[in-house]
C-alpha cells in the first residue's frame, strides 16, 4: 500500500516566481502553465495626499490611514483590506503604499498624474520595495500558505551579489517562507526541455542573452548578453513609423474611429484626458508596439543588403497591413523585414539609444583590480576606459562590436571548453517570447552553420506560443518539484547559521 | 432527475429539429432552391426517421465531406468514471537534509493511510557525494606544499603574492561570482613590465589568437593553502565537473586558472596525498591507493594538445570538411577496389592450380642432384602421357577433372539412393508399401508417391499452384471470372489443385495463342495493303 | 530420439486437409458484459479439419495475429481447438501460423484470413433474417508434407485423416463438393480447349494465306 502510494506522489506545495522584464509569473510548483501572469509595472499616484508625503519624508509610510483613499473601485484597495482582515498569518511585511497600485487592470486605467514605473532593470529588480509590494499582492490572491509552501525564485545570470542577498533575506525574513531557492532563468529553460545541457538562447524584452548550461548549472563566466531584444524592435519600430510620418495613438485614446486605406487621412475622435503621464502614454505606446510586432514582423532567411536594389521586392518581402486603433491602415512590406534583420545586423540598423554591446558581461568596478605597475601606461588604460568596454580581450583594442544574435549565439558556443562545444551545439534551446518572431530560428540557425560549419548545429524551440513566453517559469515548475530538489531549498535557520555570503556562492549553483 | 431532465432535453431537440426542417424548407422555397428528393414529399414521416439524419437533411444541398455519424451518449460514458481518488496533503522530512524542515507534498491516499504508515524520504538515497581526498592545512605544509611546476622562475610574483594574501576567498568570490571576467585582467598583467618566461599554457580561450598567445607568456600562479583549500573545497560542491568548477572558480579576480592548470592542481594534490597515506601504511605495495596514484598523473601538455586538436577538428572550414568527404570516398573506393583484384587474383592462382614450390632447391645444385631430378621429371612426363593424352591446356585438364567429380557425383547419390531403399525396405513403415495399398486407400492417408522430384518441406496445397507472371496473371483471372470460375475452389484437394492447374496451363497457352494470332493479323493486314 | 529417425522418406509426400476461416454474429439483445461500447459482433477464427477432426497430432500450435487495438494481439493457441473468440466492430485481416510437432521437424507455414463479420450479396433493403446474419467465411485447404521425416511418416499413418464423407448433406466439405469442383473446372477445360482449337485453325489459316501469297 505505502509502496504503491510513495510511487505516485505529487510533489506540489512550491511557490514558483518567476518576474520578467515585461511580466511577472507566479504559479503552483507542479502545474504546467503559471496561475498569474501580471505586468512587471506599478502605478504610482503622485498626486494623492499620501505620495506627495512619502515624497516629502521617505519615512512616512507607517501611519498612513487606508480607508481615506479615494480610489475604491481598485481591486488593489479590497485586496489589501480583506488582508487585513486575515488574521491568520501575516507575513512580516511593512505595510503597502497606498498610492500603488499592480493589477493589470489598474496599471492600464487612465488616471492624472499616476505613473507607470517598471519594477526590473534588464532583468534586475531595481525597486525592491514596489517588488515587495507587488510580490504580496500576488501571493494574497493565490492564497499561499507562508508557512508551508517554499518559494523558488528565478534570476538572470547576471543577477547582483546584493540582489541576491536582498532576494534572500525578503523570501526567508519579511514573507517567512519556510524554504527558498533561487535558480538561473537557462537552468530553468533548460529544465523545462527537458535537457541538463544546453546553450539557451533567450530574447527577453529588455536582454538578449546566451548562456551554456551544464549539467543544470549555468557558466557564468561564458554568459553573453546585449539589449538587442524586445525593446530595441520596439525602438526600431518607432523609428521606422516616424520615418513614414505615422502618427501612434494609443487606443485608450481614441473614442470612435472610421477605417481609413493607406493613402487616407486618420478620421478619429479622440477622448479627453488631463495630466496624463509621460510614462503611462509611453506604457501604452510600448503595448501597442508589442502587438504590432507580433503582427507585423519577420526575420529574412538572408541578411538584407541595404546597397541592393531587390528587383522582385514585393515578391521578396510580401506586404502586411496594420490597422492602427485610430482606424488608419498602413502597409509594411521590406521594412517589416529590416526590423526584423535588425535583430541579427544591429550595425546596419543603428540607434542612439543603443551603443555597440559585444555581449560580454559587465565587470562591476568594485573588484576592479589594477596592478600598480599598470599605472605606468595611462595611456592604454585611458583607452581603455573610453570605449568602456568590458569583453574580454578579444574585443580590447578594437572599438566593441555590434554583435546580432547570431553573432552572438555563435560567439558564446567558440568561448565554450572544447569538450562541450559538440555538445550544446547540438542543444540549442531558443526561448523568450521575442523568439516568436516568424523566421528568426531559420535565420539563427542558417548562421551558426556558417559560423561552425564543423559542428552540428541543432535548434530546439517550443511550437506551443504560451510555452516559449513562460518556459523559465515551466521550467521552475519542473524543477521544484522534482523529488530530489526538496533537499536544496534554503531554511530560514540555515540562513541564519550559515549567512547570505557562503549560501550564494555554494547553494544557489 | 437526470433521466427527467434528459427527456425533456430531447423533447425539446425534437421540437427544434421540427421546427428548423419547416423553416428550413420555407426558406429553401424561397430561395427557389430545389431541395434533397427524398424530403419534400412526406414530411410526417420523416419525424419518424433517425434525428441525426433529420438534422443531416437540414444542412440542404451543402453536404459536409464526412460522414455525420451517430453521436456516442454522453450520459453512458459518465457513468463508466470511477471515484476521484483521494489525496492528502502531508508533511514530510528529507534526511538529506542537514536541518530538520518540514516540507509538504501531495501523497496518494486518505489522510489517515498516509499519516499511518511512515515512509522514509523515498529520494534520501539519490543524495550521493563524491569520495574526494581531504587534508588539513598541517598536512598541506607537511607534504604538500607548492608547487605541481617546478623549476620555473618566480619573481615579480612577490608582490601579487602579497595582495593574495590580503583577500579572504570566501567573501570575496561570492560577490564576484557573476562578474568574471579574469581574461581581461589576466591580460593586463600579461603586459607588466617584468619579464617572465613562457609557459606552456595554450589557454583554450586563446586559441583564437595565436599571435597574441606568443608574445604574451602568462604569469606564473603559485598555489598556497588558501587557495588550494578553495579549489578542493569547489571540487567537491561541484563533483568535479570542471568546466563549472572552472566557472565559478574566483579566488582572486583578476588572476585567471586555466580549467588545465585547475585539474593539474588537483589531480597532483589528490596524488600526493595518497601517496603520504600509503607511506604510512606498512605494506605500500598492497594497497589499494597504489593503482589510484599512477591513475593520477596529470598530463597538462598532453590535456592541452589535445584540446587544441579538438578544437581544430571543430573549426574546420565547408572546404576542408569536403575535401576531407571526398577524400574518405576516394580512400573506401581504394579499399574495394584493393579487396576485388585480391580475390581476383586469389581465384585466378586457383584456375591455374599452379603447383606450389615446396622444399628446397638445394638437393639439386649437385650434378647427382641435377640428374635425380631429371630422371623423375621424365617418368612423371612418361606416367601423364599414359594416364591421359597430355593436356596443353590447364583449362580442359581442369574441366576433365570437373567432368569426373560429377560422374563420381552422380554415382554416389545413385548408390545413396540405392542405400536408401534398401533401409527403406528395411523399415517398419515399409510394410505400408508392401501392403500394396489402394488407391482409395492412399488417398485416404493423402499419401502420393511421385515420380518427379519434389523440394522437402511444409507448405499449403492452394500454395503449389503455379504463379504466373503478374500480368499473365491477371489476363487468366480475368478469363476465369469470363467462365465464372473466378471464385476459389471451395475445397482444394490435390484433385482440384491438379485439375485447376491444367485450366490454368489451358488458358496461358490459350493466350500464347491469342497473341500469335494478333501478331499473324496485323502482318497479314500489311501484307494485304 | 534417434537421429536417424529424422531422416526424410524421398519421392514421397502426405497431406492433410485443414479448414480455416471464421464464424461471426451480431450481439443481438445481449451484449456480452466487458466489451467496449463500439464493438457490435462476436466471432471466433479458427483452425481444425474438416469435420472437427482434432488436428493436434501434427500441429502443435497456432499464433493468431489480430488487429493491433486487441489486448495482445498475438494469440499462441497451443492446445485444441486451434480458435481465438473475440468481440469486435471491424473486419481486417488475420494472420494465421500454424506451427507443426516437433518430430516433423519443419518450419512454420503462415496464411491469412480475412475476418468477415457482415453478410454480402445481399440487395441493401433486403430484411435480413438471424440466420443471415450470423456470418460464416471458411476456406478448405490441405496441408502438403514433402518427403516427411520418418517419425511424422509413423504419425501420420497411424490412421487415415483425408476421409471425407461422400454426400453434400453430410457435410459442407463432402466427396459430392469435390467432384463438382472438378467437373466445373473440367467443364472450363473444354471451353478452353474449343477456343484453343479454334486459334489454331485460325493460324493455319494465316499461314496458308502467307504460303499462298509467297
Amino acid at each position: 500500500m505505502a509502496n504503491s502510494n510513495s510511487i505516485l506522489q505529487v510533489y506540489g506545495g512550491a511557490i514558483v516566481l518567476d518576474p520578467g522584464s515585461q511580466s511577472t509569473k507566479v504559479g503552483y510548483a507542479g502545474e504546467d502553465y503559471p496561475r498569474i501572469i501580471t505586468p512587471s509595472y506599478a502605478r504610482f499616484d503622485t498626486q494623492t495626499e499620501d505620495a506627495v508625503a512619502a515624497k516629502k519624508n521617505i519615512d512616512a509610510d507607517g501611519d498612513i490611514d487606508l480607508e481615506n483613499n479615494n480610489n475604491t473601485n481598485d481591486d488593489d484597495n479590497n485586496n489589501n483590506n480583506d488582508n487585513d482582515d486575515d488574521t491568520s498569518f501575516k507575513p512580516n511585511i511593512p505595510k503597502k503604499r497606498s498610492y500603488t497600485y499592480y493589477s493589470e487592470n489598474s496599471i492600464n486605467f487612465p488616471k492624472p498624474h499616476s505613473e507607470i514605473k517598471p519594477i526590473l532593470e534588464d532583468g534586475i529588480i531595481s525597486d525592491w520595495d514596489t517588488a515587495v509590494e507587488q510580490w504580496n499582492y500576488l501571493f494574497e490572491s493565490l492564497n499561499v500558505d507562508y508557512k508551508q509552501q517554499p518559494l523558488l525564485l528565478t534570476e538572470p545570470v547576471w543577477n547582483t551579489a546584493e540582489n541576491r542577498t536582498k532576494s534572500l533575506e525578503i523570501a526567508l525574513e519579511q514573507f517567512e517562507f519556510p524554504g527558498f531557492y533561487l535558480a538561473s532563468t537557462p537552468t530553468c529553460v533548460s529544465f523545462a526541455l527537458g535537457r541538463p545541457s544546453a546553450l539557451v538562447v533567450d530574447i527577453g524584452h529588455d536582454i538578449t542573452s546566451v548562456t551554456p548550461v551544464v549539467d543544470g548549472m549555468c557558466l557564468t563566466k561564458t554568459t553573453l548578453k546585449t539589449h538587442y531584444g524586445g525593446r530595441y524592435l520596439s525602438t526600431q519600430l518607432q523609428h521606422s513609423l516616424h520615418s513614414v510620418n505615422e502618427d501612434i495613438i494609443p487606443l485608450y485614446k481614441v473614442k470612435s474611429k472610421v477605417l481609413t486605406k493607406q493613402n487616407e487621412s486618420p478620421n478619429w475622435v479622440p477622448k479627453q484626458f488631463e495630466n496624463i503621464t509621460k510614462s503611462f502614454e509611453e506604457y501604452q505606446i510600448e503595448n501597442l508596439y508589442k502587438q504590432i510586432k507580433e503582427s507585423i514582423i519577420k526575420v529574412p532567411i538572408d541578411p538584407i543588403d541595404h546597397k541592393a536594389n531587390y528587383e522582385n521586392e514585393d515578391e521578396l518581402f510580401p506586404k502586411r497591413p496594420y490597422e492602427l486603433p485610430n482606424g488608419h491602415t498602413f502597409e509594411y512590406g521590406k521594412k517589416r523585414f529590416e526590423i526584423g534583420d535588425s535583430l541579427f545586423e544591429p550595425k546596419n540598423y543603428l540607434l542612439d539609444e543603443f551603443p555597440a554591446e559585444s555581449g560580454e558581461p559587465e565587470i562591476n568596478s568594485k573588484i576592479d583590480y589594477v596592478p600598480l605597475k599598470r599605472a605606468k601606461k595611462p595611456t592604454e588604460e585611458e583607452e581603455e576606459e573610453s570605449t568602456k568596454t568590458t569583453g574580454s580581450k578579444r574585443q580590447k583594442k578594437e572599438i566593441p562590436k555590434y554583435r546580432g544574435l547570431g553573432d552572438l549565439t555563435a560567439h558564446a558556443l567558440s568561448l565554450v571548453d572544447v569538450d562541450l562545444r559538440a555538445q550544446l551545439a547540438h542543444n540549442i534551446i531558443v526561448t523568450g517570447s521575442s523568439s516568436l518572431i516568424p523566421g528568426l530560428n531559420d535565420r539563427l540557425m542558417s548562421e551558426l552553420q556558417k559560423a561552425h560549419p564543423g559542428l552540428k548545429i541543432r535548434i530546439h524551440a517550443s511550437g506551443n506560443t504560451a510555452e516559449r513566453k513562460f518556459q523559465s517559469w515551466i521550467g521552475g515548475s519542473v524543477l521544484s518539484s522534482l523529488g530530489t530538489f526538496h533537499q536544496l531549498w534554503v531554511s530560514k535557520k540555515e540562513f541564519e547559521e550559515v549567512g547570505a555570503e557562503k549560501l550564494l556562492t555554494e547553494r544557489f549553483r | 432527475m437526470n433521466q427527467v431532465l434528459s427527456s425533456i432535453g430531447y423533447y425539446l431537440i425534437d421540437l427544434l429539429i421540427y421546427l428548423l426542417s419547416i423553416m428550413s424548407s420555407d426558406i429553401l422555397d424561397v430561395l427557389n432552391i430545389q431541395q434533397r428528393e427524398a424530403q419534400a414529399p412526406k414530411k410526417k414521416q420523416k419525424l419518424n426517421e433517425p434525428k441525426s439524419k433529420q438534422l443531416y437533411n437540414l444542412l440542404g444541398q451543402n453536404t459536409p465531406p464526412v460522414a455525420v455519424r451517430g453521436q456516442q451518449k454522453f450520459k453512458d460514458r459518465l457513468n463508466t468514471l470511477a471515484k476521484p481518488s483521494s489525496w492528502s496533503w502531508t508533511s514530510f522530512t528529507n534526511g538529506s537534509r542537514n536541518d530538520d524542515l518540514k516540507l509538504h507534498h501531495w501523497v496518494k491516499g486518505s489522510k489517515e493511510i498516509v499519516e499511518a504508515t511512515e515512509v522514509p524520504y523515498k529520494f534520501e538515497k539519490y543524495n550521493n557525494t563524491l569520495n574526494i581526498p581531504n587534508f588539513t592545512e598541517d598536512d598541506y605544509n607537511e607534504f604538500i606544499q607548492d608547487d605541481p611546476i617546478e623549476g620555473e622562475e618566480e619573481q615579480g610574483e612577490q608582490d601579487k603574492d602579497k595582495d593574495d594574501d590580503e583577500i579572504i576567498p570566501d567573501a570575496d568570490s561570492s560577490e564576484q561570482q557573476k562578474e568574471s571576467n579574469e581574461n581581461d585582467k589576466q591580460e593586463e598583467n600579461n603586459k607588466s613590465p617584468v619579464k617572465e618566461e613562457t609557459t606552456d599554457d595554450n589557454k583554450i580561450d586563446d586559441e583564437k589568437k595565436p599571435i597574441e598567445k606568443q608574445d604574451k607568456p602568462k604569469p606564473i600562479q603559485r598555489w598556497d593553502y588558501k587557495e588550494t583549500r578553495y579549489l578542493f573545497d569547489l571540487s567537491i560542491a561541484f563533483d568535479l565537473k570542471w568546466v563549472v568548477i572552472h566557472d565559478r572558480y574566483n579566488f582572486i579576480p583578476n588572476r585567471n586558472r586555466s580549467i588545465e592548470d585547475l585539474q593539474e592542481r588537483f589531480y597532483n594534490v589528490c596524488q600526493q596525498i595518497l601517496i603520504h597515506e600509503n607511506e604510512k601504511e606498512e605494506n605500500p605495495s598492497n594497497s589499494q591507493n597504489s593503482n589510484l596514484i599512477s591513475n593520477l598523473n596529470f598530463n597538462k601538455k598532453k590535456e592541452i594538445e589535445r584540446k587544441n586538436y579538438l578544437n581544430r577538428l571543430l573549426e574546420r572550414s565547408p572546404a576542408e570538411i569536403a575535401e576531407e568527404e571526398s577524400l574518405l570516398i576516394e580512400a573506401r573506393k581504394f579499399e574495394v577496389a584493393a579487396k576485388k583484384t585480391i580475390t581476383e587474383r586469389a581465384s585466378l592462382l586457383q584456375l591455374l592450380d599452379s603447383p606450389q614450390a615446396t622444399g628446397s632447391v638445394g638437393q639439386y645444385l649437385s650434378s647427382q642432384g641435377l640428374t635425380q631430378l631429371y630422371n623423375t621429371l621424365m617418368t612423371e612426363k612418361r606416367k601423364r602421357r599414359i594416364d591421359s593424352p597430355a593436356p596443353e591446356n590447364p583449362l580442359t585438364a581442369l574441366n576433365e577433372k570437373i567432368k569426373q567429380q560429377n560422374i563420381q557425383r552422380q554415382k554416389q547419390i545413385q548408390q545413396e539412393k540405392l542405400e536408401a531403399q534398401k533401409k527403406k525396405k528395411e523399415n517398419p513403415i515399409s510394410h505400408l508399401f508392401q501392403k500394396h495399398l489402394t488407391p482409395k486407400e492412399e488417398e485416404e492417408f493423402g499419401l502420393k508417391i511421385h515420380t518427379e522430384k519434389i523440394s522437402p518441406g511444409v507448405a499449403l496445397r492452394s500454395t503449389k499452384i503455379t504463379t504466373y507472371k503478374p500480368g499473365v496473371q491477371t489476363k487468366i483471372t480475368s478469363i476465369l471470372n469470363e467462365m465464372d470460375l473466378g471464385k476459389k475452389p471451395a475445397l482444394l484437394t490435390s484433385k482440384v489443385v491438379a485439375k485447376q492447374e491444367e485450366l490454368y496451363k489451358k488458358i496461358n497457352t490459350l493466350l500464347e495463342l491469342k497473341r500469335q494470332v494478333d501478331k499473324l493479323e496485323a502482318e497479314s493486314k500489311i501484307i494485304g495493303k | 530420439m534417434a537421429p536417424a529417425s529424422n531422416k526424410r522418406i524421398k519421392t514421397l509426400s502426405i497431406s492433410r486437409p485443414i479448414i480455416y476461416g471464421n464464424t461471426a454474429e451480431p450481439f443481438g439483445e445481449k451484449r456480452p458484459p466487458n466489451c467496449p461500447d463500439e464493438h457490435t459482433h462476436n466471432w471466433t477464427v479458427f483452425v481444425r479439419g474438416p469435420n472437427g477432426e482434432d488436428l493436434s497430432y501434427f500441429i502443435k500450435k497456432v499464433v493468431f495475429k489480430l488487429h493491433d487495438t486487441y489486448n495482445n494481439p498475438t494469440r499462441s493457441i497451443e492446445s485444441p481447438p486451434f480458435q481465438v473468440t473475440e468481440t469486435g466492430w471491424g473486419e481486417f485481416e488475420i494472420g494465421i501460423k500454424i506451427y507443426f510437432v516437433n518430430e516433423a521437424n519443419e518450419k512454420n507455414i503462415s496464411l491469412y484470413h480475412h475476418l468477415r463479420l457482415h453478410p454480402y450479396g445481399f440487395p441493401p433493403d433486403a430484411v435480413l433474417t438471424d440466420k443471415d446474419r450470423n456470418v460464416r467465411s471458411v476456406q478448405y485447404d490441405e496441408i502438403v508434407f514433402n518427403e516427411p521425416t520418418e517419425q511424422l511418416f509413423e504419425i501420420m499413418t497411424q490412421k487415415p485423416g483425408n476421409r471425407l464423407p461422400e454426400l453434400k448433406k453430410q457435410s459442407e466439405f463432402s466427396r459430392e463438393v469435390e467432384y463438382e469442383e472438378i467437373a466445373r473446372l473440367e467443364n472450363g477445360i473444354k471451353q478452353v480447349n474449343g477456343e484453343i482449337d479454334i486459334l489454331k485453325e485460325q493460324i493455319q489459316d494465316f499461314q496458308n494465306l502467307k504460303s499462298e501469297k509467297a
